[in-house]
């Protein structure tokens, strides 16, 4: 069934939304949770929350792209079920490695006037995620939105791991730079 | 900000990007349909056993801002050891074809080609140049920047000062961090360097200052 299709059930409030969102939905949305929570019963419950929240907010909204509407409402769930859960526990999911990894964005912090906001952050990413190859960009995506492992995006690409890493490195570099530019810029 | 925050952040950027990655399986052919085919439960779990087994391959982090003990290291210590390596396993296997023969010439090409291949393989499929060009800009790299030991012709990274040692069992004591190839050799602060057991692609190092450090053993294509 084509998205609009599914919408336009969503917006009849028929609960054949939920079926047929889970039929074409489900396993997608179930991976990332499951990538996060490591836990196929908090990954289910992840998703069966994620339809929830589609039936609570759809209406009023009308999402563009279904996929990542929902995969957004997943993601954001599983982070928050991973802190309540899991945050203490060393391995606990694949989000530890992913923060590890992220630390190597973040510039050193001396004394800074005020934070940048969520949203400035936001349009930052955004601009640097343009200015990445395309191929860069997706590596980069696959890892840090989807945390999918290196094997697994290197598969995917039909790259080597090698050519993964590499390329993981080189956008997080290229990332503190452009974190780094903007808090000195926020300073000033 | 810290690195919570990027990740909850990186999850609102532009949808485009979020479904634009999602299409890598369409390219490579691993997935019948992006989404509706997208995987199997158990294999996403067996995925993740094999992710958490990553820890391993994490990016060496914050280097920049760890007072680490990384001095550069010795080029000629890598070319001696190198060569010592191809010597015992080189030419000893040539000693022992024993006295000359109608064939001995034809053998002894043969066992240079054995040679070439063993010194190959020996070198995870490098050359002895490429080798010894890597290790010379491993050891030309900035001393500030990456911390790195060749223990057995494997290539070891630093990756993490504040491992939980509660977690892990120390194995073999290997000897100390200035007798390997690498840029462990600060003579004011010594290093002991272990094995990890149950994880061959660790090594931690304990250092005489009451820091500890674990390494982990990279590709030697990393660097290419």
């Amino acid at each position: 069934m084509e998205d609009n299709q599914i919408i336009d059930l969503y917006w009849e409030r028929s609960e054949n939304a939920i079926v047929e969102t889970d039929k074409k939905y489900g396993r997608y949305c179930y991976s990332i949770a499951a990538h996060i929570v490591e836990n196929e019963e908090d990954a289910r419950e992840c998703v069966n929350d994620t339809w929830l929240k589609a039936w609570e907010t759809i209406p009023p909204n009308r999402p563009n792209r279904l996929s990542t509407f929902l995969g957004k409402i997943t993601r954001n769930l599983a982070l928050d079920r991973y802190r309540y859960h899991g945050a203490g526990k060393r391995n606990y999911g694949r989000v530890p490695l992913a923060l590890d990894e992220l630390k190597d964005c973040i510039p050193e912090r001396k004394s800074y006037g005020r934070e940048v906001e969520d949203l400035e952050i936001e349009e930052i990413l955004n601009t640097f995620l343009e200015n990445l190859t395309e191929l860069n960009r997706k590596i980069f995506m696959r890892r840090h939105w989807y945390f999918d492992s290196v094997r697994e995006i290197a598969a995917g690409y039909a790259i080597s791991e090698s050519q993964v890493k590499m390329s993981l490195m080189r956008s997080r570099n290229q990332l503190k730079k452009v974190l780094k530019k903007e808090e000195a810029k926020s300073i000033e | 900000m810290n690195e919570q925050r990027l990740l909850k952040v990186l999850g609102n950027v532009e949808e485009k990007y979020i479904e634009e990655s999602v299409r890598y399986a369409k390219e490579s052919g691993a997935y019948m349909d992006e989404f509706s085919a997208y995987k199997e439960e158990g294999e996403v779990m067996k995925e993740n056993r094999e992710y958490v087994k990553e820890a391993g391959e994490r990016k060496i982090a914050g280097f920049a801002g760890r007072k680490i003990l990384v001095i550069k290291g010795l080029g000629v210590a890598a070319c001696i050891c190198m060569i010592s390596i191809l010597v015992i396993h080189g030419i000893a296997p040539k000693q022992s074809s024993g006295g000359k023969s109608e064939d001995a010439d034809f053998m002894g090409a043969e066992s240079n080609v054995q040679r070439s291949e063993d010194e190959k393989m020996l070198n995870h499929g490098q050359s002895d140049e490429e080798l010894q060009a890597k290790i010379h800009a491993l050891d030309t790299m900035s001393g500030d920047a990456i911390g790195w030991m060749v223990v057995d012709d494997v290539l070891y990274w630093q990756y993490d000062t504040n491992f939980d040692l509660d977690t892990i069992d120390i194995g073999e004591y290997l000897g100390q961090g200035d007798e390997f190839t690498g840029n462990y050799h600060d003579p004011a602060c010594t290093a002991e360097v272990y094995r990890v057991e149950g994880r061959s692609d660790l090594l931690y190092l304990k250092l005489s200052n009451g820091g500890n450090i674990f390494l982990v053993e990279r590709d030697w294509e990393s660097f290419d």
